[in-house]
């Protein structure tokens, strides 16, 4: 039983824009709650992230070896993991601060129906690689 | 197998050792470079008195401040609006100062919807210090100036508030961040290799996420927190309002004058 490698690309592509973009919210979030160091460490991982996943090393160990179905697993577990830490970070009423509108919080909120989003269709992706199994 | 097993082993020992290290911070709900005392810190209240100058047209001001006198009201905006020396207490929205050319004088001011609204009276004014009892000389504590330094407590605490869900929030997102790219990373080692290679992986991707949910829960724990003392912000701000437009019915007990 193995997984499907075009399964396993659309799987790794979805990781891969899920964790930018939790990355990139996250900075957005830490700059402007005054954070610097780490806005500047969120969006290094944002890079290094993208750099990884586009290296050749790693598409060649995706393309040549078999591919194993426990992965599937392994992405189920992020996309669990970022639905459940972005549902925490949903928090329409905090979106103001003393009558104002708290742009901090409104990142916060945009970043977090961002994640949930990506990651249920990560999910989706996790269940249609695992149908689509050899 | 053999070598498998050693790589578990040693996951699981990488795993033990960062524990040791992000567990402690989670409970102390900072890290990489933050206080363990900065949550303490955060809760205590501070109260720093504003001392900035109000902004106001002056070119008019000298002919009209020798009309000024007790009683006067001024809208946001009008030209002719007496400048304030400095505001004695209070912000901008909400606050009293004395006016430039008579210290004798003071302007109050309130804020709603329709904007800032001014009023000129006295430095002891029963307005602005509190009524006095007629019978004994003393003061009520129904003061502008009492609601005044009253809502100021709740807004300090509450910015101490925002500074601590702030801070909660920034660790939580920081030690998620560090722990989702490893556990993703992990999803792709486990593809190609054996789930009991991968695991070690996904372990330490977790271990990370238990000080991210940690301090997710401390801020909206205190995000419950900052609702409950907006209520109590509006309802300051409602007394003060109210004393504003001279009402003194929620004044507390006389006071030595």
């Amino acid at each position: 039983m193995n997984l499907d490698r075009s399964a396993m690309g659309r799987l790794m592509t979805v990781a891969v824009i899920t964790v930018v973009w939790v990355s990139l919210s996250s900075s957005l979030f830490a700059f402007l709650v005054g954070g610097f160091l780490d806005g500047a460490l969120s969006l290094l991982i944002a890079v290094a992230v993208v750099v990884a996943a586009r290296s050749e090393r790693v598409r060649t160990a995706l393309a040549t070896r078999p591919l194993n179905p426990w992965g599937t697993l392994a992405f189920a577990v992020v996309a669990i993991s970022v639905i459940v830490f972005e549902s925490g970070n949903l928090r329409f009423q905090s979106l103001t601060f003393m009558g104002e509108l708290d742009p901090a919080a409104l990142v916060r909120t945009i970043g977090a129906i961002g994640s949930i989003l990506l990651s249920a269709l990560l999910l989706w992706e996790v269940v249609r690689a695992y149908l689509q199994r050899g | 197998m053999k070598n498998h097993k050693a790589l578990s082993r040693a996951g699981l020992i990488v795993v033990i050792a960062v524990s040791l290290f992000v567990c402690p911070l989670a409970t102390g709900g900072y890290g990489l470079g933050y206080g363990l005392s900065r949550p303490a810190e955060a809760r205590q209240i501070e109260f720093t008195p504003h001392v900035s100058t109000l902004e106001a047209e002056g070119t008019r001001q000298a002919a009209t401040l020798a009309t000024v006198g007790p009683g006067q009201s001024f809208e946001e905006g009008d030209p002719t609006r007496p400048k304030v020396m400095g505001i004695e207490d209070g912000d901008k929205q909400f606050g009293y100062g004395p006016l430039s050319g008579d210290p004798d004088l003071y302007a109050v001011w309130v804020t709603d919807s329709q904007g800032t609204h001014y009023l000129i009276v006295h430095k002891d004014s029963e307005l602005l210090r509190g009524d006095v009892d007629s019978a004994t000389g003393q003061r009520y504590q129904n003061g502008f100036d009492k609601y005044i330094r009253d809502r100021e407590v709740i807004v300090s605490g509450l910015q101490s508030l925002n500074t601590s869900i702030r801070s909660h929030d920034e660790s939580g997102k920081r030690f998620f961040n560090i722990g989702l790219p490893i556990l993703a990373g992990a999803a792709v080692v486990c593809a190609v290799v054996t789930f009991g290679t991968c695991a070690p992986f996904i372990a330490l991707g977790g271990a990370f996420m238990v000080p991210a949910f940690t301090n997710q829960e401390s801020a909206r724990a205190l995000d419950d927190e900052r609702l409950l003392e907006e209520g109590r912000l509006r309802v300051a701000e409602a007394d003060v309002v109210s004393r504003f437009e001279g009402n003194s019915a929620t004044g507390g007990p006389p006071q030595a004058p």
